[in-house]
């Protein structure tokens, strides 16, 4: 493997080949490779490599830990408050700087935080906060199935590659004049990616209100707001000349300008009488939100390293969108109270929204709330010292995004000055209605033992009707997809927490916090049409909704197996069932979390274990690193030389139930089932998971010992995040590592970043 | 003072008091500002032309399926598609990339009231080619009930045959359609520059195509093809006529080819050694440039054998040549000369067309054939005129994969083709067709499920019934 296409495995980002250190026997005290000595490990498989020719082939054991750096994150904090008679303010300042695991990433956050109030009157008080937040970095790391993941090609990688080698030579040329590197297709040297293809990011957000409010009366007042929170981010993603996906250079810039203003009025009046206390707000809202994107693709570039638009070799590529939504609103608030034990709460809100449909665009939602606080009413034993049921129903409301409503033609870039449009491939709706959510919930409170023992449960059950989703249309309608009011979907579940308190004494304190969630989700009814929702797709491998599942299914091609649940092989390989088949679910069958916290004097030590029962994922660096040979479960038919050379016979069955006699070498049989074959099966695992999630140890340094500083408060402490995965089913990853939250990508993983460990100091101290 | 803060505070309370009730602005504000709702047609039809040739000729579908399982190319890295082993998502990408997008923007086209003759009847010209592509690659495919939006939002399949007979009356109606003294397709004919006559030999000559493609399994298009041969129909007679699109050569639209090696920096594909090797028997002078000599040795060709391990040493093997990979403005051919020549040269038997139609070929690269090529292609012609007439029709097609696909699977020739000895699918031969997106698995999954038990497709999604023109 020299780089350039000749020696072994060259041009390609696997692992396959003959095993490492085969001398062709490093023990056998002979000299094989016949230059005067003894064969050392490795040496009597010498293969020409990347680094030079005739070298010995010995793997890298932490080729890939070694990629990584320890980031260092530092926060700190200041405030000043001052306060008089009539006006109070408080400043803040707040700096968070972190230079990330992976080389040459950062991220950097500083806001600045004002706030003020001021009694101008007896009746007239005012009050207002401002806060500017400036989050910069020089670079970001790339994530997903991309090339500027580095971690991609430890993944599509051979485990020969001496990362410490890449490092340092990443600024020189081989021989052919290229970018040093193990090769020079699909992957780039990793610190080139790093150093050279920046991705820099900068936002700017100021976000704050100001109110003033008039006593009217004693019993009624007035409040007027005014809120508005803007930002202005810019990103830009550089690929410098010489990458191999854009061997001319490409940079694309994100202008993104956002600003949403909320005004309101309310009419609060507040009167008790006996032993009912009322309380009734009436209120308007108006609100605005103007969205402003502009968008530069830079194709190609004409000199290196210039990455402006002026810089553009032919023409760059444009994209500019605004938007503009306005919601008004009404509303109203009821809050009886009765003494001190009944609770009642009732709201009422009417949305106005510009993005639906005139006509359909006003919409009503109602709630109801109950809550009783029996120890308040009877008299209970002892042991019993707190008691409240809680019951209520509520009913959400909700809009879409600006201009969903008609199709229009998108700009595709000129072809020779000529304008070229298609229409959007989007189908858009032709009643489209408000979306709704109503939700029931019931709870109980309780505490026993002086609140030494407390456990708080609740039940929920939600429907979602008339979801406004974009849904995938058949292509041959000529849409990709379209935009519905989706059916009826119902989740429902329960929410428990127990705090227990074993011991409570003077100088030490244990107490135990458990917590456990539990949701069951239910597609009811899809829309004409829709067989299914995709929530998001890799590979052919769909998460869904489709009616009677699970809201979150995955549903891909699965090998075909018998009853035994032996694989079915053809000729030696494995063969895919026809149609796809539900294959797992991302909704776990239960969370939970036990905290604990020790104290002793001024001492405290806190660590919480936390827990989830089911969730699977769809590891695509199991899928690739299978088909790439990377893994340790590829090993499987490599054992021996005779494997390797004569193949090795995969359990299964043949079509007839008579085993498996055909022997497959390891790279047809991985490469075709995690690639050809086209299954998921194998790939997709139980994300189940305990961990060490958090150990924090605090000391307060005594208050007789400041006496003589001038700290009011000072407390030192460490804590540690992260630190144990104790329990999972899923090779090589996190569990916790996916590509993200929203409902898209839950469930999906690819070339993540390794979570990390963090252990971290604070001192915090009060003046 | 207090005053002051309260007529502030009463205007606002009024502002937003009083605004719930305002939506009269509603419809103007959600009006979408950034792009129009209505636009010229010819800066529609530009969009189509370009987007559907340049994907039926492109590096996916062309170079990396059609074309390759057609063995005008052979991959050199990342076997896989030369395995048969095909990508789902490259499916998904080939399917919905020509439902949606060109066949869309030509109903819009074909269905807008005002649409005038000339631009109606090249849309449904376009159209009927891209149909004939998507049969060609997967059979029965959505067609009468498809590009309905949500009318019929879930498409039923209709059989090859139903559609093939409607394809032909669908060019019939477009070439009687066009009016050379009509309307001006405008600047977005960027395949004819607004030569009407051009358009109407391209309709002639694809219904012409359609027609010998289903003659073999329907008399009466053989027939149909015979009368519109003897009476002359309008169809390309010269090289000028081509169906050729010819790329801006900028980094937005260069052949699609080009942009795969410079822009993309993939070199995963060389010359076939069944084209190679064809080319080297006849010596025939197209070699030199549908192939370049190995890097190690000027004087060698030698084409990479299909569906094998990779080239130990690439300097070793012919990749494919430079007017093919390296012209960023090199033309994507959708129907030439040649091809009628050869149709012609089928159905009559006759060995003049078929020499000219070689001679044609040949001319789209500034070559002639020499006199001992031309008497060794007679011979061959005397010896089995079909198989000599595929093999030409194969060899010229060069670039144009997807239709030299349908044209082997249809007569079986080039006999040098066979299946690949990697296959993933040993002793099926060469695949029959391509696979069913699988975003119709989710979408439109009863229909497809129809289709697929009627077509006896298997679970590669490659075998089954042949096409209903091949049987």
């Amino acid at each position: 493997m020299d780089g350039n296409y000749g020696g072994l495995n060259d041009g390609v980002d696997e692992s396959w080949g003959p095993a490492f250190n085969t001398s062709i026997n490093e023990n056998d005290g002979i000299d094989n490779d016949g230059d005067g000595q003894v064969d050392e490990a490795g040496e009597g498989a010498r293969i020409d490599q990347y680094q030079g020719k005739d070298l010995p082939w010995v793997p890298q054991p932490d080729n890939f830990k070694d990629l990584f750096q320890t980031g260092v994150s530092m926060t700190n904090n200041v405030s000043i408050s001052a306060s008089g008679d009539k006006v109070y303010s408080r400043f803040s300042v707040t700096n968070m700087d972190q230079t990330g695991m992976v080389p040459n990433t950062d991220i950097s956050r500083t806001s600045v935080n004002f706030s003020f109030g001021a009694e101008l009157s007896k009746k007239l008080t005012t009050e207002g906060n401002i806060t500017y937040t400036r989050t910069h970095s020089d670079n970001r790391p790339g994530t997903g199935y991309a090339g500027d993941n580095v971690v991609q090609q430890f993944i599509w990688s051979g485990r020969q590659i001496d990362i410490n080698d890449l490092r340092d030579k990443w600024q020189t040329r081989d021989e052919y004049g290229n970018v040093y590197n193990w090769l020079h297709s699909y992957q780039n040297n990793p610190f080139f990616t790093l150093y050279k293809n920046l991705k820099p990011q900068t936002r700017d957000r100021i976000n704050g209100y100001y109110a003033v409010k008039y006593q009217l009366t004693d019993w009624l007042r007035i409040k007027a707001r005014v809120g508005d929170d803007l930002y202005r981010e810019s990103r830009k993603r550089i690929f410098a000349k010489e990458t191999l996906d854009y061997p001319n250079g490409r940079f694309d810039e994100d202008l993104l300008y956002v600003n949403e203003m909320n005004s309101d009025v309310l009419v609060t009046a507040d009167k008790t009488f006996g032993d009912l206390q009322i309380t009734v707000n009436a209120g308007a809202n108006h609100m605005t939100r103007r969205y402003e994107r502009n968008s530069v693709t830079v194709q190609a570039l004409t000199v290196p390293e210039i990455y402006n638009v002026s810089n553009a070799d032919g023409n760059p590529i444009n994209d500019v969108f605004t938007s503009d939504k306005v919601i008004n609103s009404v509303y109203g608030m009821a809050t009886l109270a009765f003494k001190d034990f009944l609770y009642v709460d009732i709201t009422g809100r009417n949305d106005w929204s510009s993005t639906l449909p005139v006509g359909s665009n006003s919409y009503f939602y109602p709630s109801v709330n109950l809550s009783m606080v029996l120890s308040e009413a009877i008299t209970l034993p002892d042991a019993i010292s707190y008691v409240k049921i809680r019951g209520g129903w509520a009913k959400v409301g909700s809009d879409t995004d600006p201009y969903q409503l008609n199709a229009v033609y998108n700009a595709n870039t000129a072809w020779a000055g000529i304008p070229s449009f298609s229409l959007s491939n989007v189908l858009p709706p032709t009643a489209l209605t408000p979306e709704f959510t109503s939700s029931l919930e019931v709870g109980l409170d309780l505490k026993f033992f002086q609140n030494r023992l407390g456990i708080d449960a609740t039940y929920y059950q939600a429907a979602t009707t008339n979801q406004i989703l974009p849904v995938d249309a058949a292509p041959s309608t000529g849409y990709t997809s379209q935009l519905i009011n989706a059916g009826k979907i119902d989740n429902s579940g329960v929410e428990l927490m127990v705090s227990l308190a074993p011991v409570r004494t003077k100088n030490f304190g244990w107490d135990i916090m458990v917590n456990f969630a539990k949701n069951k989700s239910v597609v009811r009814e899809l829309p004409e049409g829709v067989d299914a929702i995709r929530l998001g797709r890799y590979w052919s491998l769909d998460l869904e909704a489709r009616e009677g599942e699970a809201y979150g299914n995955f549903r891909g091609f699965s090998a075909k197996y018998d009853a035994n649940g032996n694989i079915i092989l053809d000729g030696g390989l494995p063969s895919r069932e026809a149609t796809p088949t539900v294959l797992g679910t991302i909704t776990p069958d239960w969370i939970g979390g036990i905290r604990n916290t020790l104290r002793y004097k001024n001492a405290s030590l806190t660590f919480l274990v936390d827990v989830r029962k089911g969730s699977d994922i769809f590891s695509m660096t199991y899928m690739f690193g299978r088909y790439a040979g990377v893994l340790q479960e590829s090993l499987e038919g490599r054992g021996s030389a005779d494997e390797v050379k004569n193949g090795y016979v995969y359990e299964g069955v043949n079509a007839d139930g008579t085993p498996n006699t055909t022997p497959m070498d390891a790279e047809t049989w991985n490469v075709f089932y995690y690639q050809s074959l086209g299954g998921h099966d194998r790939s997709i695992f139980d994300g189940s998971f305990v961990k060490l999630r958090e150990v924090n140890l605090t000391y307060d340094l005594p208050r007789g010992f400041l006496s003589k500083t001038p700290f009011g408060k000072l407390s030192v402490g460490a804590y540690g995040r992260n630190l144990w995965l104790i329990f999972s089913n899923l090779p090589h990853i996190d569990p916790e590592t996916a590509f993200g939250n929203s409902n898209g990508i839950q469930g999906f993983e690819f070339g993540q970043t390794p979570s990390a460990r963090t252990i971290g100091f604070t001192v915090d101290a009060t003046f | 003072m207090m005053k002051k803060y309260l007529y502030k505070l009463f205007l606002l309370v009024l502002v937003v008091a009083v605004a719930p009730a305002c939506t009269d602005d509603f419809a103007e504000l959600n009006t979408n500002p950034n792009a129009p709702t209505d636009v010229p047609s010819t800066n529609i039809l530009v969009s189509a032309i370009t987007n559907s040739i340049s994907r039926i000729h492109g590096a996916d579908m062309n170079m990396t399926y059609g074309g390759l399982w057609a063995q005008h190319y052979a991959k050199i890295q990342y076997i896989d598609e030369d395995y048969y082993s095909y990508r789902t998502a490259n499916m998904d990408a080939h399917w919905t990339g020509l439902y949606v997008g060109p066949l869309l923007d030509l109903q819009t086209i074909i269905e807008k009231e005002d649409t005038p003759a000339n631009m109606k009847a090249a849309a449904m010209t376009l159209k009927a080619y891209i149909f004939s592509v998507i049969t060609d690659m997967w059979g029965d495919i959505p067609y009468f009930s498809a590009l309905k939006g949500g009318e019929a939002i879930q498409p039923v399949y209709d059989s090859q045959e139903d559609i093939y007979k409607d394809l032909v009356v669908q060019l019939e109606q477009a070439a009687g359609m066009f009016d050379e003294g009509g309307d001006d397709l405008g600047a977005g004919d960027v395949l004819y520059g607004g030569d009407i006559s051009k358009w109407i030999k391209f309709a002639n000559s694809l219904r012409m195509r359609l027609l010998n493609r289903m003659s073999g399994v329907n008399p009466a298009a053989k027939a149909t093809l015979e009368s519109m041969i003897n009476s002359g129909a309008s169809i390309i007679s010269s090289n000028d006529d081509n169906a050729s699109l010819v790329y801006v050569g900028d980094v937005s639209y260069s052949n699609p080819l080009y942009a795969n090696k410079h822009y993309s920096g993939r070199n995963d594909h060389a010359s076939s050694k069944t084209m190679v090797d064809m080319l080297l028997s006849l010596n025939d002078p197209r070699i030199a440039v549908y192939a370049e000599p190995t890097k190690n040795d000027p004087s060698v060709y030698n084409g990479q054998p299909n569906g094998s391990v990779q080239p130990g040493d690439f300097g070793t093997i012919s990749l494919i040549g430079e007017a093919f990979r390296d012209d960023p403005e090199g033309p994507s051919h959708v129907i030439t000369y040649a091809e009628m020549l050869f149709i012609k040269a089928e159905v009559m038997n006759d060995k003049q067309a078929y020499l000219d139609g070689i001679a044609a070929a040949m001319e789209m690269y500034d070559l002639t054939p020499s006199a001992d090529y031309l008497s060794a292609a007679g011979a061959a012609f005397d010896t089995d005129y079909i198989q000599a007439i595929a093999n030409q029709r194969w060899i010229a097609l060069f670039g144009n994969g997807c239709e030299a696909f349908s044209e082997y699977r249809r007569t079986g020739y080039p006999s040098t083709i066979q299946e690949v000895p990697g296959s993933v699918y040993p002793g099926k031969g060469v695949p029959y067709r391509f696979a069913y997106a699988t975003t119709e698995f989710t979408t439109n999954g009863s229909n497809l499920n129809t289709a697929i038990s009627s077509q006896g497709i298997d679970d590669s999604g490659l075998f089954g019934a042949k096409m209903w023109w091949a049987k």
